[in-house]
């Protein structure tokens, strides 16, 4: 610990302190609401659930992705003519009580693969990016779009393909292998009206999400080049 | 996005992610209400801050659950704000004066005495003390502040920028003989 950090530690009490003498008198019988306990409910049992021991032998060299979303509101995109080689190499792998879909040429440590063309896609009329929730790195690239009403949300990912692995929670989801219009193939995992579409071409592996139609999310997926 | 945030947070992480959650949520209610005085706001106010603090939790899981609770107040203090302000339409949390870029560079623990910069801290607006703590000592990135308190990158740099001329000033008188 620095110097600087060290005599910064002494703020920790202090926070500390001043929030747990913080008086709730007049808050002894508050409930929080029902929406609230669903909410944060969720996020707990969903904690206790999923994915952290695969997370932790895994660990340091992959990248966690999956993506829920909102969608709401008409689709209308260009259709473009994708290079797109078939999804050869993965293998979904099924655990009790989740799924992992991943590449299957695992990378060597320390075998370097960058991003070196940035995919773009064509989002429905109405969404927005959001700058700040998007990531663009070496490794993948993620971008986040809102519907400007606030209630829908799209995500997607470009990756390089050995660095991906996604996990799915397999009591709700259901896996399919496709062929695209183009005859490539896809995987396409549905969760209610969460719906998935991972693909690859020679070089990324790309993951579109979103709740919404396969064919309002397929629209999407064309889009991408 | 939930299930992202969860595979972020390692198995043994977990007690004390819920533990802060199960002990001290109503405080953090309260901390909420006393500034918006709104219940669903202030339940909004809440669940934004466990969300983000699932979502990063795996940049600060080494931490002990004290150094965890002071980030969560510090995230929930931040996003209480951010939602008052949205509310109000102006900022209260912030002020607005023209900005001297400064360098960036913060290694006056190296010129000043020991305790000095503890107590020059502690005199700081909440919050700048709360931006130097995000950075000096979660060690947290710009982009990692905007992402966890969701406000833009420019006013999370003002602040960290202001903070440091603040932080400066007060330390004058402080160097070492």
């Amino acid at each position: 610990m620095n110097d600087l950090k060290k005599q910064l530690s002494g703020m920790i009490s202090v926070y500390c302190d001043e929030f747990k003498s913080t008086d709730i008198s007049g808050y002894e019988d508050f409930e929080f609401s029902d929406g609230f306990d669903r909410r944060m409910n969720r996020l707990l049992k969903s904690r206790k659930k999923v994915y952290y021991p695969l997370i932790k032998t895994t660990g340091r060299k992959i990248a966690s992705l999956i993506a829920a979303a909102l969608l709401m509101g008409a689709v209308t995109v260009a259709a473009y003519e994708p290079a797109r080689n078939a999804v050869r190499d993965f293998i979904i792998n099924i655990f009790s009580d989740h799924s992992v879909v991943l590449y299957a040429e695992a990378a060597e440590d320390g075998q370097a693969a960058k991003i070196m063309h940035e995919y773009s896609l064509t989002v429905p009329e109405g969404y927005v990016f959001d700058e700040n929730e998007s990531e663009i790195t070496e490794h993948y690239i993620y971008k986040k779009y809102y519907s400007q009403d606030g209630t829908g949300v799209l995500t997607f990912y470009q990756i390089i393909e050995n660095s991906y692995k996604g996990y799915f929670d397999n009591e709700y989801t259901v896996f399919e292998r496709k062929k695209d219009k183009n005859g490539e193939e896809i995987i396409v995992s549905k969760a209610d009206d969460y719906i998935c579409v991972i693909w690859q071409d020679d070089q990324y592996v790309f993951e579109l999400s979103g709740s919404m139609t396969e064919s309002e999310i397929m629209d999407i997926y064309y889009s991408v080049e | 996005m939930l299930a992202v945030y969860l595979t972020l947070i390692d198995e043994e992480d977990t007690d004390v992610f819920e533990m802060i959650y199960i002990k001290y949520k109503k405080l953090f209610f309260v901390r909420s209400m006393e500034i918006l005085n709104n219940i669903q706001l202030a339940e909004d106010a809440v669940s934004e801050t466990f969300f983000s603090l699932a979502k990063n939790f795996k940049k600060v899981h080494n931490l002990n659950p004290s150094e965890i609770l002071a980030l969560a107040i510090i995230i929930n203090k931040n996003i209480t704000f951010k939602i008052y302000n949205g509310e109000k339409k102006h900022l209260d949390y912030d002020d607005h004066e023209d900005l001297t870029e400064d360098s960036g560079d913060f290694s006056l623990e190296d010129t000043v005495e020991d305790r000095a910069i503890l107590s020059a801290v502690k005199k700081l607006p909440g919050v700048y003390r709360d931006i130097i703590m995000m950075k000096y000592y979660y060690d947290l990135t710009v982009d990692d502040i905007v992402k966890m308190i969701g406000i833009p990158l420019g006013t999370v740099k003002y602040r960290l920028s202001k903070a440091r001329q603040l932080l400066r000033k007060e330390l004058k008188g402080c160097e070492r003989p």
